[in-house]
């Protein structure tokens, strides 16, 4: 019985060992892991930045727009533009597939562009945006509005009332769907083979279709994903952690 | 810190890294060459040993490799000839290189160990080979002979006669693709007469080209057929039939291309050791 099963675990090191650390596959592997970090790490850069700005633009109107439409004047115009703007960029990214978005990006936004890998991190980026934006937004509205109100009487001005009251418990509110942002934009950035990117899903198959060897490298690279994920939500727990800390 | 200062910031920030991504993707051309492929198709296979993984851009399909290189992403594209010749004909300003890259003979492939299917097939093959039935086929798709072509409905009609389940990658003009509800192409109509000789009901699995090998492997399949040339490699994993067609690699170009015959390819392969 115990025969059987080291030379079982002997065989498939053996096969690892053929499959994956001959001629060079290994570091072909993880250069494609590395392109995945450039692109997961790059578009989550691009996604929170556009998803701060969507959900400021966005809750900013919700809440103040009985107001400045009392006042009237330029500032309500300008407001409700730039919330149909958001509005729109929403519905259009979150109504179509990311890949379909990275095939336009890579055919016929950057028509010119020969590298793959910037125009990847541009539409995981814009398409991360508009979920991050949401995320935040509905962190935001889920804060309590007499949180909001008390801000307001001990003469804090809007801005001040979000930056010192609102925004620090959206954070903790919202770290746990940010994590999960993260995570699914980590996976999904495996689609990135479509624009002729080789990332670690495409340097796994890449190296099955030399090999005609499914099983290892497939296995290789969810274990790779796993771990990537693993380490990600140990890292966020932690930071939860430390953020609850003032709740005692 | 006040909010305004923040946005300031993260404007700044956000312009920045969209300008910084604009710019690379923009980035001026080195004097490397990109080759558009196929993934893991023989012509992807050859170009990584021969230039290097480095200068290999692949594709989820040739169409896209070759919209690639319409678009100047790639510098050349390197395809078998007959899928080749569609993407030309369909696109205006591209055109195949005169002197072929590769050639070689396309096989029937079977799980290890299934000699007896592989034995009725390759009686088949001969039979049909030696009657003029697989040239006729090829002459219909190729030589453009003008005789109808026969498809496959994409639905399996049931019949009382046993199945011979075929994978295939149907992306593959003239090979294989689909055409309203049916499959055609050589392969599909080699299959079937093939099949039809042995008393068999063709069934075809529309699959990635990638995972007709595992497929086939696993005994999902009873055999593969998608213009698959037979090398070392994968002899490894299946048994292959005799050769029913040759497939010959050609490289496309556009017509302002750096690339304009075989010998500009020459300083770009990578040093034989």
């Amino acid at each position: 019985m115990l025969d059987k099963l080291v030379s079982s675990v002997t065989a498939l090191a053996d096969e690892f060992q053929e499959v994956m650390l001959e001629g060079g596959r290994f570091e072909f592997l993880l250069d494609g892991l590395g392109n995945t970090f450039i692109i997961t790490f790059g578009a989550l850069a691009i996604g929170i930045v556009l998803g701060i700005f969507v959900a400021a633009i966005r809750t900013s109107y919700d809440k103040n727009k009985e107001s400045l439409k009392l006042r009237g004047g330029i500032g309500y115009v300008i407001l409700a533009v730039m919330n149909t703007i958001c509005k729109f960029y929403l519905t259009i990214t979150r109504g179509t597939p990311v890949v379909v978005q990275l095939m336009i990006s890579y055919f016929i936004i950057f028509s010119l562009a020969d590298n793959g890998i910037p125009v990847a991190i541009f539409a995981f980026g814009i398409n991360s945006g508009a979920y991050v934006a949401e995320i935040f937004r509905a962190g935001i509205m889920s804060v309590d509005h007499g949180q909001f109100e008390a801000g307001r009487s001990l003469g804090f001005n809007y801005f001040q009332t979000m930056r010192f009251i609102v925004i620090p418990q959206m954070f903790k509110a919202v770290l746990p769907t940010l994590c999960n942002e993260f995570i699914a934009l980590l996976k999904e950035t495996s689609v990135a083979g479509y624009v002729g990117v080789i990332d670690l899903t495409k340097a796994g198959n890449t190296i099955a279709g030399r090999t005609f060897e499914y099983f290892i490298p497939l296995i290789t690279v969810a274990v790779i994903y796993l771990v990537l994920v693993m380490i990600l939500s140990w890292l966020v727990g932690i930071l939860e952690r430390r953020l609850r800390k003032s709740d005692r | 810190m006040s909010k305004k200062t923040i946005i300031k910031i993260a404007s700044v920030v956000l312009a920045l890294v969209l300008g910084m991504t604009a710019l690379w993707a923009c980035g001026e051309k080195k004097d490397t060459i990109k080759i558009g492929v196929q993934t893991n198709t023989t012509g992807h296979i050859y170009a990584a040993g021969d230039f290097g993984e480095g200068a290999v851009v692949s594709y989820e399909n040739g169409a896209v490799a070759v919209e690639a290189l319409k678009k100047g992403k790639v510098d050349c594209v390197i395809i078998d000839n007959e899928p080749a010749k569609s993407y030309v004909a369909a696109n205006s300003g591209l055109k195949i290189l005169e002197t072929e890259y590769t050639t070689e003979d396309y096989a029937i492939c079977f799980q290890k160990g299934d000699a007896e299917l592989k034995d009725a097939v390759n009686g088949a093959l001969k039979a049909l080979i030696a009657d003029g039935s697989v040239k006729k086929i090829v002459d219909k798709y190729i030589n453009n002979s003008g005789e109808a072509l026969n498809g496959i409905p994409v639905k399996a009609v049931d019949t009382d006669k046993p199945n011979l389940v075929m994978a295939t990658n149907a992306e593959f003009p003239p090979y294989e693709y689909i055409d309203g509800d049916k499959y055609y192409g050589i392969d599909v109509e080699v299959a079937k007469i093939i099949a039809d000789k042995l008393g068999y009901d063709l069934v075809i699995e529309n699959v990635a080209f990638d995972s007709i090998i595992p497929g086939v492997q696993a005994g999902k399949y009873d055999m593969g057929m998608a213009g698959m040339t037979v090398n070392e490699e994968r002899q490894k994993q299946v048994e292959f039939s005799d050769s029913y067609a040759t497939g010959v690699q050609v490289v496309i170009v556009s017509e302002d291309s750096k690339i304009q015959s075989i010998e500009d390819l020459d300083p770009y392969y990578l040093p034989k050791d």
